[in-house]
C-alpha cells in the first residue's frame, strides 16, 4: 500500500478477481441489454468475480481476497 | 505468504495479461457519484430539463411543437413525400437535439461517442419510417401498431440480417424508456397516481409475491440451485431483467445463472407484447384492464409498454374497444412502475438477508438497508415529479383553457417526445434479441419460470378484469 494511501478494505470491490465495469457486464451477459440496463441504479456496483465465477455485491468478501494493487 | 496465495496472485496476473482491459473492467464504487454514471438519474436530468423548457417557451408564448414534430396520418405516398419535404428541417433539427443530450449523458457514463453516434442514426431513421408506417390510415388493419413493427423489425434485423456489435452503443433500451416514462409522468395528473396507487400496489404485490414463490418452490422441486431459483423468481414477479441482476448481486448467484434468467425473461416477454393485446383484442376488453393486465403480467417495462401502446393504438382504430388510449399506457404504468418497480431494493434487502443468514454463502457480506436506495430504480423519482410539476402547472388553468391552450402547446409535444422515445426503445428490444446468442437455459429452468408465467398471467387477468376492474376502467374519470 502506497504511503499516504488509506488502507483499503478487503471487500470484492477492491479485489483484483473482482469485475464491475458496466460495458463488460453487458458483453458478459449476452441479452442483459435487451431488457435492462447495467447502467442502472438497481445494479448498484456489482460484478463478477473472476475467482469464484460469481456475480456479487461490491460490498461482498471472502477469505481469498487479493489487493487490486498486486498486479500493478 | 503461502504458496496458495502467490498462486492465486500469479493466476490474476496471467487474467490480467491476457486482457488489456482488466483495469478498466473493474471501477470504484459509484456511491452518490451515481447522480452523473447512472442512466436512472441521466434519464431524469434530461426529462425534466425537456420539460422545463417546453414549459419556458409556453409562458413566453410559444411552444416546442415545432421540434416534437411527427409524422402526419396519410393514406398514399404522395402525402408522406410532401409532409417529409415540408417538416425536413424540423426532423433534422429534433434529431440534432436528441443526438446531442444523448450523446453527451452516455460519454459521460462511458459509451464511446464514434460508436454511439452512427448506431443512433441508423436508430433515427429506422425510427421515422416506422412512425410513418404507423400512420397509414389502414395501418391497424394488419395490426400495425408502431411498436409491433418497431420490434419485429428490429428482430428481422438482427436475427437475419445481423449488425455489428459495437452498435449496441446505441441501441440503449433501457435508457430510451425511463425518460419516456418520466416524460410520460407529466400527461399523468397526480390524483390519478394517488388515486389508483394503492389499488396498483396491493394487486401487484399479490401477484409478485405468488410468482415468485411459485418460481422459486417449482425450481427447488426440480433440484434448481435455490440462487438461481431465487434469481428466476425476481425476473418473473419484479422487473424482469434488472430484477434478476438485482437479486442475483443481492445472493450472490452463480455467472451463469443471470443469463439463464436473462433467457427466460426475454423469451417471455417477447411473447407476451404479441400474446396480450391480440387476446385482449379478441375478447375486447377495456384498455385501461389490458394497462393494468400487461403492467401485473409482462416482465419488462419496455416489453410492457410495447405492448400496453400497441393496445392503445388498436383501441384507437378499432371498432368495439372501449376506453381510450391513454388508460392502456396508464393503466400500466401505475401497475409496473409504481406497484411493481418500485420495490426492488427492498427484495434485494430481504434476499440478501435470506441469503446471508440461511443460506451456505461462501461469501458475502450483512446487508445494509442503505441497500433499499441505492437499488432504488432513480427515474421512478423523476417520474413522480414530472407528474406533480404537471398537476401544479394544470392546477391553474380550466378544463377549457386546459383541453385549448395547455394541451395543444405543452402536454402535446411532450407526449409526442415521448413516443418517439418509446420508438427508439422498441425498435432497439427489436435490434438486440438475438436469439442464437441467448443463453442455453435448460429445460428445469424453462419449466420453474413457465409455471411462474402461468400464475401470473391467470392471476394478473382475473385481478385487472374482475376483482379490481372498476378501478382499471374508470382511469380517465
Amino acid at each position: 500500500m502506497a504511503s499516504g494511501q488509506t488502507k483499503k478494505k478487503k471487500i470484492c470491490l477492491n479485489c483484483l478477481f473482482f469485475r464491475n465495469d458496466p460495458n463488460y457486464l453487458e458483453k458478459e451477459f449476452e441479452g442483459w441489454i435487451t431488457l435492462g440496463s447495467a447502467y442502472g441504479s438497481v445494479r448498484k456496483d456489482d460484478g463478477i468475480c473472476s475467482r469464484h465465477e460469481e456475480y456479487l455485491g461490491a460490498h461482498d468478501f471472502c477469505d481469498q481476497f487479493q489487493s487490486g494493487d498486486s498486479a500493478t | 505468504m503461502s504458496q496458495k496465495q502467490k498462486d492465486d496472485i500469479e493466476l490474476a496476473k496471467t487474467a490480467t495479461a491476457q486482457d488489456d482491459e482488466a483495469e478498466e473492467q473493474r471501477i470504484k464504487s459509484v456511491g452518490w457519484k451515481e447522480l452523473y454514471l447512472k442512466e436512472d438519474w441521466w434519464a431524469i436530468w434530461l426529462s425534466l430539463g425537456l420539460i422545463f423548457v417546453a414549459y419556458a417557451f409556453f409562458l413566453a408564448g410559444g411552444s416546442i411543437k415545432w421540434i416534437a414534430i411527427h409524422p402526419a396520418r396519410w393514406s398514399n405516398l404522395s402525402q408522406v413525400g410532401a409532409d417529409l419535404g415540408k417538416h425536413a428541417i424540423q426532423y433534422i433539427a429534433q434529431f440534432i437535439m436528441w443526438l446531442i443530450v444523448f450523446t453527451a449523458s452516455l460519454k459521460v457514463m462511458g459509451i464511446k461517442p464514434k460508436e454511439f453516434i452512427p448506431s443512433f442514426i441508423f436508430v433515427y431513421i429506422c425510427s421515422i419510417l416506422i412512425f410513418i408506417v404507423g400512420a397509414w390510415e389502414h395501418a391497424h388493419h394488419y395490426n400495425l401498431e408502431p411498436p409491433l413493427i418497431a420490434l419485429a423489425l428490429g428482430m428481422l434485423i438482427a436475427n437475419l440480417v445481423g449488425l455489428p456489435r459495437w452498435m449496441d452503443a446505441g441501441f440503449r433500451v433501457e435508457y430510451y424508456i425511463k425518460v419516456g416514462i418520466i416524460l410520460l409522468g407529466a400527461t399523468l395528473p397526480l390524483t390519478l397516481i394517488i388515486w389508483a396507487g394503492p389499488v396498483a400496489i396491493g394487486q401487484a404485490s399479490i401477484v409478485a409475491v405468488s410468482t415468485f414463490l411459485v418460481i422459486f418452490f417449482v425450481g427447488r422441486k426440480l433440484g434448481l440451485d435455490r440462487r438461481l431459483c431465487a434469481t428466476l423468481g425476481a425476473g418473473g414477479a419484479v422487473c424482469g431483467v434488472s430484477g434478476s441482476i438485482a437479486i442475483a448481486g443481492a445472493v450472490g448467484a452463480k455467472k451463469e445463472h443471470a443469463p439463464i434468467a436473462i433467457t427466460m425473461v426475454i423469451l417471455w416477454a417477447i411473447v407476451m407484447i404479441f400474446f396480450l393485446p391480440l387476446v385482449s383484442r379478441m375478447m375486447h376488453l377495456h384498455t385501461g384492464v389490458v394497462g393494468a393486465w400487461v403492467g401485473t403480467s409482462e416482465f419488462a417495462d419496455a416489453a410492457g409498454f410495447a405492448a400496453a401502446q400497441a393496445y392503445g393504438d388498436m383501441a384507437a382504430n378499432v371498432p368495439g374497444i372501449p376506453g381510450s388510449p391513454d388508460d392502456a399506457v396508464w393503466g400500466f404504468t401505475l401497475m409496473k412502475v409504481v406497484g411493481r418497480d418500485i420495490w426492488i431494493g427492498i427484495w434485494a434487502f430481504v434476499m440478501a438477508i435470506i441469503s446471508t443468514t440461511f443460506w451456505e454463502r461462501k461469501s458475502g457480506t450483512k446487508p445494509n438497508p442503505a441497500e433499499i436506495w441505492w437499488r432504488f430504480p432513480k427515474f421512478v423519482l423523476g417520474f413522480f415529479i414530472a407528474s406533480i410539476i404537471m398537476t401544479m402547472i394544470s392546477s391553474h388553468y380550466t378544463l377549457e383553457t386546459y383541453n385549448h391552450v395547455l394541451k395543444p402547446m405543452l402536454v402535446g409535444p411532450i407526449k409526442a417526445l415521448r413516443t418517439w422515445c418509446f420508438i427508439f426503445c422498441f425498435f432497439s428490444i427489436g435490434l438486440t434479441t438475438r436469439f442464437r446468442e441467448l443463453a442455453s437455459a435448460g429445460t428445469k429452468p424453462f419449466w420453474a419460470f413457465t409455471s411462474g408465467v402461468v400464475v401470473n398471467v391467470v392471476l394478473g387477468f382475473i385481478l385487472s378484469s374482475i376483482v379490481f376492474a372498476h378501478y382499471w376502467q374508470n382511469l380517465s374519470h
